[in-house]
């Protein structure tokens, strides 16, 4: 049988930074992850082929409930951080004071802000050099004629001096070869089936290769690093319950497709880096990846894609929401899948309408001719009166997605509320720990990335200084 | 290999390949998307959760049956409209959540279609 001193499960932002921090401290630590190793040039971003090669289960995933959410997650090295759009935020710190203070935890103010500064230097962390997309300036025009919050958002990217075209520093670009570097060992397109026993010195892992080699790997500690779907998953498939996947949070966002009377879009046009926080933190808005054949997916939807001829004129927009709703996340009969489900309150349906009425609003103070939401029946918005067919609609006829998951084992100070300590170590085992979106308390109201690497580095040099 | 998909195998196999060109059809306004096109859908029908992939092959059969039923040939033998009208029924009704799936079906289409012959429908 293998043997190694530490194994992480999964090599997304919060799975290679904590293999290269624990292999930097000297640690011998070996990565699994099931996806492939690509590099960020080996698929072309936003594609179809980045669909079925980078993310889990080819894009394809449903939370099922009262309306269903698609959700996507990144199935690769380097996961979420290869597929994303790369906007960076801190947790803002009200959310933190909230968590800290429902959760019985106490985080240490000092040691946050040094680990906030170290990340956003070794992933880069900066404005568009250059002009925002023309996706971008409509947002910005709408929301100043408003008096709207409206800003833009750094990336972890790396310019150019001389153009505004940069790299994005996902993980493959900064952490993984850092952790290769300290000699560390990636084991890729290989799956944890399940975590076999756990012992008094050690945990046994149940690994399964492409070739569909079955084999088992011992280490002293275990990091779970799937993701807030896969991380809780392979304990419940492992047998391990308490708090496991009944407290999943996400940030489900509607959207419109927006038709103006000028061209703001082309095959090149940049991430758009703005977003609006007038509202938050319950409702955000941002513009979408607008490439015409995302484009015609909201089209396709409400039965107007005789409007895709003109999509140089067209982009999505976005209104993302906090909700208070949550979800579970099960393991049924004879499938080898998660099953997510996920409830909605009153109160979070009451935010998704006043969201995209204001992101109506929005969009045609900056011109917006027409609007095309993202529901499953043939409306077009032409006036903020129209809004009333979306009102009306069935809540299954919604189209929901989202990209950001998490809090599905939730970090706390009370075992009877929590999955994991305030170490990340779960409650029910010594050896196991997780580290990654799953640990957040709640939802962020941002894009998740900065809080869970912040969060990781915490509980990775709390582990370092407890073992070495 | 999960067992669901050991036994929902052998009828993709089958089926799928003929509906996916009917659907294409039926979807967009060209003829026939190509190999490509049929190819992805086929990778992506075998990645997906299995419960879903379960539930797509339902989707392809329910349509079949219908089309069987109804005109007295396979899905992707009649003629457009008609494919059209049985999947504005299957949609509409959403039993089983087959509406949701093939508009899933549908999207992976629609989406690998765009990409790979992108003047077609653009302009």
């Amino acid at each position: 049988m293998k043997k190694t001193e530490i194994i992480v499960i999964g090599s997304g932002p919060g799975g290679s930074l904590s293999a290269t921090l624990l292999a930097e401290a000297g640690f011998d630590v070996t990565l699994i992850e099931k996806g492939k190793y690509l590099r960020l040039s080996d698929v072309a971003s936003f594609s179809s082929e980045e669909m079925n090669k980078k993310y889990a289960n080819g894009g394809i995933t449903l939370a099922f409930g009262k309306t269903k959410i698609n959700y996507v997650e990144g199935a690769c090295v380097g996961g979420g951080s290869e597929v994303n759009s790369g906007l960076y935020h801190r947790l803002p710190e009200s959310i933190l004071t909230q968590w800290e203070k429902e959760n019985a935890l106490s985080f240490d103010q000092k040691l946050i802000e040094e680990y906030y500064q170290n990340i956003e230097k070794e992933i880069s962390i900066s404005l568009l050099p250059g002009e925002p997309s023309k996706t971008s300036l409509k947002l910005k025009d709408g929301a100043k004629k408003l008096n709207w919050n409206c800003a833009e958002i750094p990336r972890w990217y790396k310019y150019n001096e001389d153009s505004s075209k940069g790299v994005k520093q996902s993980m493959t670009e900064t952490y993984i070869p850092r952790f290769l570097d300290a000699g560390g060992t990636l084991l890729t397109e290989t799956e944890v089936k399940k975590i076999k026993k756990e012992t008094v010195d050690g945990v046994i892992l149940e690994c399964i290769e492409k070739e569909q080699r079955v084999y088992d790997i011992k280490a002293d500690y275990i990091f779970l690093c799937a993701g807030a779907i896969h991380s809780p998953f392979l304990l419940l498939k492992s047998g391990y319950k308490h708090n496991v996947g009944k407290s999943l949070k996400m940030h489900p966002s509607f959207k419109f497709s927006a038709l103006f009377d000028e061209k703001i879009n082309n095959e090149n046009a940049e991430v758009s880096t703005y977003q609006v926080k007038e509202f938050s933190p319950e409702i955000s808005f941002g513009c979408s990846i607008s490439t015409p054949s995302y484009i015609s997916l909201i089209l396709n939807d409400t039965n107007n894609m005789k409007y895709l001829s003109q999509w140089e004129k067209m982009a999505i927009y976005y209104m993302m929401i906090m909700p208070e709703g949550m979800g579970t996340i099960s393991k049924i009969p004879f499938f080898s899948s998660p099953f997510i489900r996920y409830k909605l309150t009153p109160k979070d349906y009451q935010n998704i309408q006043e969201g995209y009425k204001k992101l109506a609003t929005l969009l045609f103070e900056a011109g917006a001719k027409k609007l095309f939401p993202s529901v499953k029946k043939n409306i077009v918005i032409e006036n903020l009166k129209d809004l009333e067919k979306i009102d009306s609609l069935d809540k299954s006829l919604l189209n929901l997605m989202t990209i950001h998951l998490f809090s599905s084992l939730k970090m706390g100070g009370i075992k009877k509320n929590s999955a994991v300590d305030p170490n990340g170590k779960l409650w029910k085992s010594n050896r196991i720990f997780a580290c990654d979106g799953s640990v957040l308390c709640d939802a962020p109201s941002v894009n998740p990335q900065g809080t869970i690497m912040m969060m990781t580095t915490y509980v990775i040099n709390k582990f370092i200084a407890d073992h070495k | 290999m999960d067992p669901v998909y050991c036994f929902f195998n052998p009828l993709e196999q089958m089926i799928n390949k003929a509906f996916i060109n009917g659907l294409c059809e039926a979807l967009t306004t060209e003829s026939n998307k190509g190999e490509e096109v049929l190819d992805f859908v086929f990778l992506q029908l075998k990645i997906m959760p299995d419960y879903l992939r379960t539930g797509i092959v339902i989707a392809t059969i329910f349509a079949q049956l219908i089309a069987v039923l109804r005109f007295f040939k396979p899905f992707q033998k009649i003629n457009l409209e008609k494919r059209k009208r049985i999947l504005k029924k299957i949609q509409s009704n959403n039993i089983f959540l087959l509406g949701d799936l093939l508009k899933f079906y549908s999207s992976l289409i629609l989406l690998r279609s765009l990409e790979t012959y992108p003047d077609n429908e653009k302009n």
